[in-house]
């Protein structure tokens, strides 16, 4: 086998910013209980979240019931870390809810994970992390119309 | 022991866990650790992450270095004991006994 070239090893870290791109859906008007469940029995509860970026408005309205395939035909970015911190959150239908997937970890050095498809919220400043496997917004809870 | 720490051992902190994202070395943090900062390898460190999921010397770790990598500027051996000192002390690497 050949030898690759030795360079300096090297570690930067960095923490998230918040997200620049807003993609509402829902019905306008109401704000919905968002439960935040996004377990996934993998090492931790929770794992990584990637999402799409590049859905337009009618694939947004019918995402929630395409096959793997289909969504494979579209980009995931990666998103953030997720936990699931298990509340209810009261979230306005404009506050930006995001088509994604959530990747379990199920081993310490492992690259291909399983994943499911999500919804995330990013919260009310828009700078958080919250995932439902609901994917059905109008079977949601609703707190205000 | 002979002074120059190579009988120390030492193992990746178990609270990372080691991803590829986009091509680019990522250490996740879980458990305890703040869950909005990741950390990025380059293929070295990411090289030397792997050798450190069993516990390692530094010695050892110089040993796998040499076996998988040129060294031409013959820099190997200092920058990786200044890599687990340096990141012994920032938590990524424990010292184990």
């Amino acid at each position: 086998m050949e030898k690759r070239i030795w360079s300096k090893p090297e570690m930067h870290e960095f923490a998230f910013a918040a997200n620049e791109y807003v993609a509402a859906c829902g019905d306008s008007g109401k704000t919905y209980q968002f439960q935040c469940d996004g377990e996934s029995g993998g090492l931790f509860d929770g794992g990584l979240v990637y999402w799409y970026p590049d859905l337009d408005a009618e694939e947004y309205r019918d995402a929630a019931d395409w096959s793997v395939e289909e969504w494979r035909t579209h980009d995931a970015q990666f998103r953030s870390i997720y936990t699931p911190c298990g509340e209810k959150h009261e979230a306005a239908s404009g506050s930006g809810f995001y088509w994604g997937f959530l990747e379990r970890l199920l081993g310490a050095n492992g690259q291909h994970d399983e994943g499911e498809t999500v919804i995330i919220w990013r919260g009310e400043k828009n700078n958080n992390t919250h995932v439902t496997k609901n994917l059905h917004i109008n079977t949601w809870e609703i707190a205000k119309s | 022991m002979n002074g120059n720490g190579l009988e120390k051992r030492y193992r990746a902190n178990g609270n990372y866990v080691y991803r590829e994202i986009a091509g680019e070395g990522v250490l996740v943090p879980s458990g305890d650790l703040p869950g909005n900062v990741m950390v990025t390898v380059n293929e070295t460190c990411g090289f030397l992450w792997a050798q450190l999921q069993e516990p390692r010397t530094i010695g050892d770790l110089i040993a796998a270095a040499k076996a998988a990598y040129d060294d031409p500027n013959h820099e190997l051996e200092a920058q990786i004991r200044e890599f687990v000192e340096d990141r012994v002390k920032t938590g990524h690497i424990w010292e184990v006994r």
